[in-house]
């Protein structure tokens, strides 16, 4: 299968774990379970 | 953490996981381990999928809640990231329904279908990314939702195109033509950008 080219594929790469929670949202969400 | 069991009957849920056979199974990571380990996934799936910052809490909350109560019907450990997109989408799905139902009293709704439901209404809010998480997320604006979440399980949570396949429930030759028309179609829109920018430059010298 056609793969990505360079620049696609470094601006997938800054984008991996950007939307991450914080230790903080974490924590708050295991404290309400 | 202790999920509140009477919370998941609330929901019409199934009772979590007790000592049966497929409880007994090793492969089964336990409730405590998928957290750990899948909290990340499960918060950024939401967030790619258009929930806001103040609903978050809750359908994050909700969706380890269904977890709980249905990690026993999991019937192939191996697609437990599948299996937890699955729920996480169908609760966003929930989730979006139910604040349109209240933004529009209910009328004309009928004739959405399923997948609008899972259009972020508004942009993500990005204000303290990047400029290149900035940049890929309007490029990735600019595809379809099916284009889109394709693209995202296989190219940004690098899942196998059998995952993606099976969280997204659409046959395997689909996951894999529906992830060639993705890259095209997010090449051709970088490109268009990148084009734009450059004229831009150019205008301004």
């Amino acid at each position: 299968m056609e793969e990505l080219g360079p620049d696609a594929r470094a601006l997938v790469r800054s984008g991996r774990g950007s939307l991450n929670p914080s230790a903080a949202d974490r924590e708050r969400i295991a404290r309400a379970l | 953490m202790a999920v509140n069991d009477s919370a998941a009957r609330a929901h019409g849920l199934p009772e979590p996981a007790g000592p049966g056979p497929a409880s007994a199974m090793s492969e089964v990571p336990s409730f405590q381990q998928i957290y750990e380990r899948y909290f990340d996934f499960a918060w950024a799936s939401a967030r790619r999928l258009g929930v806001g910052d103040a609903a978050m809490d809750d359908v994050v909350q909700e969706v380890f809640i269904v977890i709980h109560a249905k990690i026993h019907t999991l019937q192939k450990p191996e697609s437990l990231r599948s299996w937890i997109y699955g729920i996480v989408r169908r609760t966003v799905s929930d989730h979006h329904r139910a604040r349109r139902t209240r933004e529009a009293s209910g009328v004309g709704l009928a004739a959405h279908h399923e997948l609008e439901h899972l259009l972020p209404k508004t942009p993500l809010d990005l204000t303290e990314q990047g400029e290149d998480v900035r940049l890929l997320y309007a490029v990735l604006s600019e595809l379809d939702l099916p284009k889109r979440e394709v693209f995202i399980l296989a190219e940004l949570e690098e899942m196998t195109v059998p995952e993606v396949a099976e969280a997204l429930e659409i046959p395997l030759n689909t996951a894999y033509s529906r992830l060639r028309a993705a890259r095209q179609a997010f090449e051709t829109a970088l490109g268009r950008r990148t084009l734009r920018e450059r004229e831009g430059e150019r205008w301004k010298s």
